[in-house]
């Protein structure tokens, strides 16, 4: 099975290691998936113009849409670290701005 | 980007996607078949109920009322239960629920059925309702609920990436050739089964996690309610509750003359019916007791359920449930359209073969990535054959022995439930063990068939040899046909086995054609 | 008027079918135009528009968009089993459902 990225690998080379770089992306579409899930939940719930508990809701709702795009992304991607880079990222500002708002995000 | 390269980005993302599809799609497909096999089944869970209780007598007036149904079921629990619940016989579950929710709040909640002309407790049995617990946590509890929702995630990803792959979907549509080569007309089988279900397959395993939401995704709660539960559910679903007093007090309203109160409350609006559904009582025997009475409403998906909550001691009317808001409404109409309660009986056929569609569009895959390999062989090969058998045809002919084992365990028998429980595990265990030890004979797939069509075939004898005498067809003549539509049902199901066990189709598997003049492009998903 | 619904749904989904010159041939024993490839799928998307539709008007909209739906997936089920095994039924079965519909709405 060839992949988007190398699959060249220099004898024993770990660095171009085509498994590596699929276990990478496994556990990226895992966990960096549900901390993207997470965190975006995090900023809809703040962000939302909705009142509480439909913001509380749809965001969560809209989770598992998050998570799978995540997942499909993280195999996407032209490389396993960008895959990384990227989900960790938005997740960072996603969660950033959630957390910026304070109590906010739990207005009435 | 020129076209030569995007063409070459696309033909990696196929191939990434095309192997996020396949092993995304192997590795959890026989638990989602088991998944997707007791849900679909799940459909007729009641009438599966009613097949399992044959001692029921045909749904008459109830001889008991919900005041007398209470203190019964108070009295069932040897600690001062946090809650009761009960359910009064309706159309489809012709028998009385009652149970309680245990004082120590960590133990499970204890449920009884009750016959409604005499109040007994009825034989246990593991009912319909198994299907259903095994649908949704493997009987394994929260860890349960967890595996399935972890499946339920495969699932969805399989189905987008088996989108992004399936490069002719719209030129394929339609296009099943039983008499290609093994392997093609298992895919073709496989897409069409994918992509004829796509909005269900996509719809259900999409809304069978937004059922437990609060479970997998808790960045709401924390953000929104600083994680503060019971003000989220309070607010969320618009309910009333108040903390008990602990104050004793033997005095308790008439919970059938509340009952009459909520009817004419929900009759003011004129639509959604006035037919209760679960009663509650929370805290009972505290002066802070409240009794709440939701209603159940058919004509709907979204079953707005419109509490009426009174106080248990005096029956002062507390408050009522207002309308949904956007958010729990949305909630409300996902849940209820996976749990398909809404619509009548076709609804629920249609949910049914689509589901077993899900199945046959499971094992289609599982076909097609054997048919690839085969040649090769290795012990990879051997394991899915194994687990195909094992599973595959474990589950279907473990269910036929839980419904033998429901006749045929007698009812004196005292828990006669976890003797229809060993049935089921022991004809399974017995059915895999054999499948496994059988799996590279080419023949386990027509024996399974042979034995699910002898079990399956002698269900309706079952059922009228060790039913009441004359229940069947008493039940033809008042157009009841919950019994035996299951009996015809499974009898189809005999058939359709006996035919592939014992006259299977002879193909002549049309040999593969060398394509000389136009280069036929191997198809992404033909590759992995 | 649900009946009719799916009986639009299954000429629809005949449409689309037919819109496929593989299925095309099979069936008619000519291959499509351009041009008639292009208005089968019009005709056909439209047919399918029409089911749903008249799911929604009889129903309730968040009843009527499910059983449209199961409506769909059964017709285009149908079409592809019965060009799978019964090839000969499949347009037959596109005049004969419809116009049933029609009749039982109408009595």
């Amino acid at each position: 099975m060839s992949n988007a990225i190398s699959s060249k690998s220099a004898a024993g080379n770990w660095r171009t290691s085509p498994v590596l770089a699929t276990t990478s992306r496994i556990i990226a579409a895992i966990f960096a998936g549900y901390g993207l899930a997470y965190a975006s939940t995090m900023f809809l719930t703040v962000y939302l113009p909705l009142v509480r508990s439909d913001r509380v809701v749809f965001a969560s709702l809209a989770s598992f849409i998050v998570y799978v795009a995540a997942i499909v992304y993280a195999f996407a991607a032209r490389s396993a670290s960008r895959a990384w880079l990227v989900l960790v990222g938005l997740s960072l500002v996603l969660a950033a701005a959630a957390l910026v708002a304070g109590d906010f995000g739990a207005r009435r | 980007m020129s076209s030569a390269e995007s063409t070459v980005k696309n033909k990696s993302l196929r191939q990434a996607m095309a192997g996020l599809h396949t092993w995304g799609g192997l590795l959890p497909s026989w638990l989602l078949f088991v998944i997707l096999f007791g849900g679909s089944i799940a459909c007729f869970d009641k009438e599966l109920e009613v097949w399992m209780r044959p001692t029921l007598h045909p749904v008459g007036e109830t001889s008991l009322t919900l005041d007398q149904v209470s203190a019964w079921v108070q009295k069932q629990a040897p600690k001062p239960p946090h809650a009761i619940w009960m359910r009064p016989p309706d159309e489809r579950q012709p028998y009385w629920y009652a149970g309680y929710e245990p004082q120590n709040e960590l133990e499970p909640f204890v449920s009884f059925t009750l016959d409604p002309q005499t109040g007994e407790v009825l034989p246990k049995t593991l009912g319909g309702n198994f299907w259903f617990t095994l649908h949704y946590n493997l009987f394994g509890g929260m860890l349960g609920m967890y595996i399935v929702a972890i499946a339920g995630m495969f699932m969805l990803v399989a189905l987008v990436s088996g989108i992004i792959i399936h490069r002719r979907i719209f030129k394929d549509f339609f296009t099943l050739r039983p008499d290609a080569n093994g392997q093609r007309a298992w895919l073709d089988a496989h897409n069409l089964f994918g992509v004829v279900g796509l909005p269900f397959h996509l719809l259900i395993a999409y809304t069978g996690l937004a059922i437990f939401v609060t479970f997998y995704m808790p960045a709401g709660l924390k953000v929104g309610y600083k994680g503060d539960i019971e003000k989220m559910f309070s607010e969320v679903q618009g309910q009333f509750g108040r903390e008990e007093l602990k104050r004793k007090t033997d005095h308790a309203a008439s919970i059938d003359k509340l009952v009459l109160d909520a009817k004419r409350r929900w009759a003011a609006s004129g639509e959604g019916g006035t037919e209760t559904g679960w009663i509650s009582v929370h805290h009972p025997g505290d002066k802070a007791a409240v009794v709440d009475i939701r209603r159940y409403d058919r004509s709907r998906v979204v079953d707005f359920q419109w509490i009426m909550s009174y106080d248990a001691t005096t029956g002062a009317f507390l408050h009522e449930q207002k309308p949904y808001k956007p958010g729990y409404t949305a909630y409300a109409w996902l849940t209820n359209v996976h749990m398909a309660q809404f619509g009548g009986a076709i609804v629920r056929w249609l949910y049914l073969g689509l589901g077993l569609m899900g199945c046959a569009m499971v094992a289609g895959g599982l076909q097609v990535w054997l048919r690839k390999r085969e040649a090769k062989g290795g012990w990879g090969v051997g394991f899915v054959r194994a687990m195909n058998g094992a599973v595959l045809g474990g589950l279907p002919i473990a269910s036929l022995g839980l419904l033998y084992g429901n006749r045929l365990i007698p009812n004196t028998v005292n828990l006669r439930d976890h003797w229809e429980a060993y049935t089921f595990i022991g004809v399974w265990i017995a059915v895999a063990l054999w499948a496994i030890a059988r799996r590279n004979s080419g023949r386990v797939g027509r024996d399974l068939f042979s034995v699910a069509a002898v079990l399956a075939l002698g269900l309706p004898a079952l059922d009228v040899l060790t039913g009441q005498p004359g229940a069947l067809s008493a039940a033809i003549a008042r157009g009841d046909w919950r019994v035996p539509g299951i009996d015809l049902a499974i009898f189809a199901v005999g058939l359709l086995c006996a035919k592939l066990a014992w006259w299977p189709r002879v193909t002549k598997e049309a040999p593969v054609k060398v394509r000389a003049k136009r280069e036929r492009r191997e198809l992404a998903e033909e590759s992995v | 008027m649900l009946f009719l619904a799916f009986g639009l749904n299954y000429l629809g989904m005949t449409a689309l079918c037919l819109a496929m010159s593989r299925h095309h041939k099979a069936l008619l024993n000519s291959a499509p135009s351009t041009a008639r490839t292009y208005g089968l799928r019009a005709v056909g998307a439209l047919l399918l528009a029409l089911g749903m539709a008249l799911n929604i008007i009889e129903l309730t909209a968040d009843m009527g968009i499910i059983t449209g739906l199961l409506q769909l997936m059964l017709a285009g089920l149908s079409v592809g089993l019965l060009m799978a095994w019964r090839s000969g039924w499949v347009l037959p079965l596109s005049g004969i459902l419809p116009l049933s519909g029609l009749i039982a709405l109408l009595a």
